[in-house]
């Protein structure tokens, strides 16, 4: 399939390479669309196997970027960063540096942030060459708040999974397998184990899990491959996207998938499948929507306080997809997409009305 | 062309001190690094606990293999020394979540060598490799007897150097033509701490505890007259942790003739110093009482006489210690330790199936009396 197959396929408006001899940067800015805002959207650094998995995964997550702004109740698009490169080996200032010009060549269309492979540090040489840096809130200490706020979003959807499903809403007694205890699913296992939740994790970093047992020594530790067959009530995916497949959802015996990673469905008809084994799904847009929450509206810096407060309406928002999602007896996903678009179409025909008319020159 | 060595095996074993990591990389039973990398008080002092070394010592650990040209994912298996963990039976064991939970609590206390069995398991998870332990100095194979002591509340532990006391054996039962689980031997471990033990068909049966009985060392005091060490403690107004160092660290030759330096001592027995030469030889006299001691928990039946460790290389002392106890058995003497190919011949036995792995913590089997 050709790129604008691709682009066409999902609605893309956008689709950016960039290209630095000097500094070895390759990088792929996607725009989906930006109805109801600039194209909101982290850079992430990884090693792809191929220009085509690069382009496919800027792609796919600036769409669900788009998704999370409009049902999160955000003025923003969707976009998303790629930069395809080894992040241990082939950073430099330079580098960020000129992905900072191309940004800014955007002229704000794409804002971006930190994600996966790039870090604070790359922000800064980001920032002294476009203006187009989402604010993000850091804590008291200066330390960033993004895996806290994500994953204190992840707790207040499964909140709301639980709710729906058991019809309490606290995970206490619950047992919850993380896949990905990075920083997300460190702060996730912490909040669930304060809430009294029983955990099973996995990573394929030791070091990651050590973390999380050292502050919460009771939980049990399994090989990534086991995770999926693991005994629990929820499998809270919070590494990578595209692990339920056929696959692994025939493998699944918990009741409610709930994390902080993007995209996990591999396809659709693994949603539809899900829904049919009557294993609730929290759409990944919105659950992990509390990163979004570190900017207000009209990309102003929030305060921490105010992250944390907006966060928690994740739990209001699931609700009332799930009930959506009963009412028309469909999957939840497809739920959440529809109340996306429904938003971005009623916001975009209102935007059509002409609010300030230059003035008549006397 | 350089010559390709075959190699079913390439172990990684990690041996934490307080103020180093030992590490060695073997191929099968072949050497093919041995570094010990020195860890300043600058280093640990960001660290509030040991514990809280791991990352740090484990990518020490990683940047070595890296700067020797050592590809860390050629590694086959990692072997961790044992720390203060619960009491098991000798052996191999594979690193498991309670152990690690273990080293973390300090179930007997907290040491750099409970780190051992974390490092080798956080390697072995990220390279999909195994990770083992090997008899570890908590090896407990204690008769019932062995464990009590007069007062009902102070039982005997069974705190040994375990893994050169086991490997050291292995070898000598080697050389006699015989399995380890078919003799009964006492092995002495003469170096900074001195543990002599009872080995019957294999296991360690009694101990002095190196840290509070047998005889003085180079630097702890052995075991003491009771009832002079309170008056001691009471006399000094010495509390706990500052009466420990009395104890472990300026006892034994420390306390006698201020030093630990056993060839400076010898330099000067040889220069006639008369104290020197009495301290020294009490220290032999005192390990040779233990020696006999153990021949009784023998019954006498003990096929040999095992001397090893930094002090089983000098004559002076190892020939003090053969005329008091060769008439109980035949002394073999193999000087030095080496921890670090004990480590690594452990887990080779369990890859190569001639032993199975234990899993922890696998306790003493009561024997009959």
């Amino acid at each position: 399939m050709g790129i604008f197959d691709l682009m066409d396929e999902h609605g893309h408006e956008e689709l950016v390479f960039c290209y630095d001899q000097g500094t070895g940067l390759r990088a792929i800015v996607a725009v989906h669309d930006t109805t109801l805002g600039p194209a909101l959207g982290g850079t992430r650094m990884w090693d792809y196997d191929s220009e085509d998995a690069a382009v496919r995964d800027a792609l796919r997550l600036s769409r669900s970027m788009t998704f999370q702004g409009a049902v999160s109740d955000c003025d923003t698009g969707g976009g998303k960063g790629v930069l395809w490169g080894d992040p241990s080996a082939d950073k430099s200032e330079a580098y960020f540096r000129a992905f900072g010009r191309f940004i800014e060549g955007l002229g704000g269309r794409f804002v971006t942030y930190a994600d996966l492979g790039t870090d604070d540090r790359d922000l800064r040489h980001l920032r002294r060459e476009t203006g187009y840096i989402a604010p993000f809130v850091s804590s008291a200490r200066g330390e960033s708040l993004g895996g806290k706020a994500t994953a204190y979003g992840v707790l207040w959807g499964l909140r709301a999974c639980c709710k729906v499903k058991y019809g309490v809403s606290s995970v206490k007694g619950r047992k919850v397998a993380i896949q990905g205890v990075g920083e997300v699913g460190f702060n996730l296992a912490r909040y669930l184990h304060e809430e009294g939740a029983d955990l099973v994790i996995t990573d394929i970093v030791y070091d990651a899990m050590k973390r999380v047992q050292d502050v919460v020594p009771g939980a049990e530790i399994v090989r990534p491959e086991e995770i999926y067959e693991c005994e629990c009530d929820i499998f809270s995916p919070c590494a990578f996207g595209g692990v339920i497949t056929q696959e692994t959802a025939e493998k699944l015996k918990c009741e409610i998938i709930a994390g902080a990673a993007y995209d996990i469905l591999e396809s659709a008809k693994v949603g539809d499948y899900l829904h049919q084994k009557n294993i609730l799904y929290a759409p990944d847009f919105v659950i992990s929507a509390g990163e979004l929450f570190q900017t207000a509206d009209n990309l102003q810096a929030a305060t921490e306080e105010e992250t944390f407060a907006r966060t928690c309406e994740i739990f209001d928002v699931l609700v009332s997809v799930f009930e959506r999602a009963t009412r028309e007896g469909i999957p939840p996903f497809r739920a959440a997409r529809g109340m996306a678009e429904e938003r971005m179409e009623k916001v975009g025909g209102v935007r059509s009305i002409l609010a300030r008319a230059p003035k008549p020159e006397l | 062309m350089s010559e390709k060595i075959e190699s079913r095996h390439r172990i990684l074993a990690i041996n934490p001190g307080s103020t180093s990591t030992k590490i060695a990389v073997f191929d099968d039973t072949t050497p093919v690094l041995e570094e010990t990398i020195r860890h300043s008080e600058l280093d640990l002092s960001p660290f509030d606990s040991v514990w809280d070394q791991y990352e740090f010592r484990k990518r020490t650990i990683v940047d070595t293999l890296k700067r020797h040209d050592i590809d860390i994912c050629s590694l086959t298996a990692v072997v961790g020394r044992g720390g203060l963990l619960r009491p098991v039976v000798s052996g191999t064991y594979e690193v498991n979540q309670l152990m690690i939970s273990d080293g973390r609590e300090g179930v007997q206390g907290q040491h750099a060598a409970n780190l051992g069995p974390v490092i080798a398991y956080g390697i072995g998870w990220d390279l999909g490799i195994p990770a083992f332990m090997v008899d570890p100095p908590s090896v407990d194979e204690f008769e019932p007897m062995a464990r009590l002591s007069g007062l009902k509340s102070v039982p005997r532990r069974s705190l040994a150097h375990s893994l050169n006391i086991k490997a050291t054996a292995r070898m000598a039962a080697a050389e006699m033509g015989k399995n380890l689980e078919d003799i009964n031997i006492i092995v002495a471990h003469m170096g900074g701490g001195i543990s002599v033990c009872p080995l019957r068909k294999g296991r360690i049966i009694d101990s002095n505890d190196a840290n509070s009985g047998g005889a003085f060392t180079p630097e702890r005091a052995g075991g003491m007259p009771t009832m002079g060490l309170i008056d001691f403690i009471f006399d000094n107004k010495l509390g706990r942790e500052e009466m420990k160092r009395e104890l472990i660290g300026r006892g034994g030759l420390v306390s006698h003739l201020g030093s630990n330096s056993a060839k400076e001592i010898e330099d000067r027995v040889r220069a006639g110093d008369a104290h020197a030469a009495l301290v020294y030889q009490t220290m032999a006299y005192q390990i040779a009482k233990e020696i006999g001691a153990m021949a009784t928990v023998l019954m006498g039946d003990v096929d040999a006489i095992i001397l090893t460790g930094g002090l089983a290389g000098s004559e002076m002392v190892v020939g003090w210690v053969k005329e008091r106890v060769e008439h109980i058995a035949p002394v073999m003497v193999y000087p030095g330790e080496d921890e670090m190919k004990a480590l690594v011949l452990g887990s080779l036995r369990v890859l190569r199936g001639e032993e199975k792995a234990r899993t922890y913590p696998e306790t003493v089997d009561t024997l009959p009396l």
